[in-house]
């Protein structure tokens, strides 16, 4: 039973993590109308600039405040790259994250190991080290989410969500859309730093490598959430949680290791297929 | 769909997870040892190991071991749920993992249970090595100075030398830089043909044929996968070409000149070796600490 207790542990965990990539995969794509695909880059770049920091002895706390400072300014690089050089968006999420890697190469390696005695994790002494990752998790998920919804209420949220529905509108209360685009990418792979930044201190290790498929768990977990609701909230929590129970069913369910992927797609497929369905109904 | 509904879904995945899990280990058969083994990809060095590893487990202990082989594809995310899902099974009497981001992945959470490594090649600067650890296994480490008198006995006159490597990977970093510093050393001059993946095979290859007199390449996951494109075009460029591992499939392609360097079945074989130790002997992993592959087979094109 213990076992049980503790995959599903392991599956909250990651899924509170990863959760942060849906947020941002959100915010491009839902609400700014955005496909950003630079947000892999901004969450190797969040990754390596905490493995970096921490081998300096830099506060772990303060290396996920910086790691989102990095990732908001790769965000607007690449809005500047949709809007004042007229690259398609696709383009220029595809250009950032490819440039993006050799900067990670050049920040951290291809593979650093950090000190895993000194991590956001370890914060409270006096808590056993097996509850605290999901505690601090929670509490950390819950307070970002909090601070995000509210942010959307705000005026320039509102504004972004404008941006994404008619552009035109914000040119007619003055407003600049390149400035407010920026923005919103620039919000997007900030949490999509962040993340990186909470994989690495949560893995104990960086590897170059580990950006690579993040964009798939975003999406799906956007997806998933969107069956739920279409707004800003706890929905993109489940969803990322509920991708991360399919991925480890297709371990448990212990076939061939080759079907794993074949079998995550089909999964994805028939919840979407399942979630139109029980709309109609 | 409202929360509710979603809430449905959510518990019926979760309870198949359950069911799943609780069926499985009704139906596992008593065996005497248990083994883990986590492999980062699915690759023909990276095959061959665990296959080197099973094989000379068979050996020795014949069929009461089970092994469950867990493959995370390439992906780091992936490698480190199943690290978990690994380390939280108490069934595991120890576990070997093949190539560095699973060694790393299945390090960070096991403490207590031997760990065994292969096809890594500076366990050290990957971190996985300290006092007293529960990490052993067998480094993929080839002999670099001996590997460039080789290249020259075969090219003698050859001034600039491609290697031909991935950037990004950890372990052919640390031999490009150890045969940089060699080639140095030996007043030629290597020219650096780095490649980011598969795709780029062919150009990083085509530069190094046109700019260099002679190709090595060091013991490289993506080098070694694009072998067969490689050797074509260094038989287009008449251009030797020489890597630094020895597998079946080598001696097929007549682009390829030579090969000396690692057996990856035989550092498997190895490994398995340690296991055997580990689980029959009163020894610990800190005891047996890490070694090289013993063999350094060579092969030239007839």
């Amino acid at each position: 039973m213990l076992e049980i207790v503790q995959i599903l542990q392991g599956v909250l965990e990651r899924g509170l993590i990863f959760s942060v990539v849906v947020a941002g995969v959100y915010l491009a794509t839902q609400l700014i109308n955005f496909d950003n695909l630079s947000i892999e880059g901004a969450f190797g770049l969040g990754g390596a600039l905490t493995a970096l920091l921490l081998f300096y002895g830099v506060n772990p706390w303060a290396t996920l405040l910086c790691a989102i400072l990095a990732g908001v300014l790769s965000g607007v690089v690449t809005g500047y790259l949709h809007k004042n050089l007229k690259l398609n968006p696709l383009i220029s999420g595809i250009v950032m994250t490819t440039g993006l890697f050799s900067i990670l190469l050049k920040i951290a390696g291809s593979n650093m190991m950090i000190n895993q005695q000194i991590t956001i994790f370890t914060t409270f002494k006096f808590i056993p080290n097996y509850v605290q990752k999901l505690l601090i998790l929670i509490l950390l998920m819950s307070l970002l989410f909090v601070c995000i919804r509210w942010f959307l209420t705000t005026e320039i949220g509102f504004l972004l969500h404008a941006l994404g529905d008619n552009p035109q509108m914000l040119i007619n209360v003055g407003k600049r859309v390149d400035r407010y685009t920026m923005l919103g990418i620039g919000l997007s792979n900030g949490l999509a730093a962040l993340s990186g930044a909470l994989f690495v201190q949560y893995t104990g290790y960086f590897s170059i490598w580990a950006s690579v498929g993040i964009l798939i768990i975003g999406l799906a977990g956007m997806i998933l959430a969107q069956s739920i609701s279409k707004s800003f909230g706890m929905g993109l929590l489940l969803g990322s949680i509920f991708y991360q129970v399919i991925i480890t069913l297709t371990f448990e369910l212990q076939l061939d290791q080759s079907w794993n992927k074949l079998i995550t797609a089909v999964l994805i497929v028939l919840l979407i297929v399942l979630k139109g369905s029980l709309r109609k109904s | 769909m409202s929360y509710k509904s979603l809430l449905i879904i959510i518990l019926a995945g979760v309870s198949m997870m359950i069911a799943i899990t609780l069926l499985r280990n009704k139906t596992t058969k008593k065996n005497q040892y248990t083994i883990g083994i986590l492999q980062t990809a699915a690759h023909p060095a990276l095959d061959a190991t665990v296959k080197g590893f099973i094989e000379s487990l068979h050996e020795q202990l014949g069929d009461t071991v089970e092994y469950e082989i867990q493959n995370a594809q390439g992906s780091i995310t992936q490698a480190h749920a199943l690290a978990q899902k690994l380390h939280i099974q108490k069934k595991y009497d120890l576990f070997f993992a093949v190539a560095t981001p699973a060694a790393q992945a299945l390090k960070t959470q096991e403490h207590e249970r031997p760990i065994i490594i292969a096809a890594v090649t500076d366990p050290k600067t990957v971190g996985l090595i300290e006092h007293n650890g529960n990490v052993c296994g067998v480094s993929d480490m080839i002999d670099v100075p001996g590997q460039i008198e080789f290249m020259l006995s075969l090219v003698p006159d050859a001034k600039t030398v491609g290697l031909l490597y991935t950037a990004g990977e950890p372990n052919s970093q640390v031999l490009v830089d150890l045969m940089q510093q060699e080639l140095k050393a030996k007043n030629l001059t290597p020219v650096l043909c780095a490649l980011q993946s598969e795709t780029d095979a062919q150009a990083a290859m085509e530069l190094a044929c046109r700019k260099c007199d002679v190709i090595l390449a060091p013991t490289d996951n993506t080098v070694a996968s694009t072998i067969a494109l490689l050797a074509t075009i260094a038989d287009q460029y008449q251009k030797p070409l020489i890597v630094s591992w020895l597998s079946d499939d080598i001696k097929e392609h007549k682009g390829v000149l030579a090969a000396r360097g690692v057996n990856y079945f035989e550092g498997g074989k190895q490994a398995g070796t340690m296991a055997y130790q580990l689980l029959t002997q009163q020894t610990t992993a800190a005891n047996l600490g890490i070694t090289t592959i013993d063999s350094q087979n060579t092969y030239i094109k007839p």
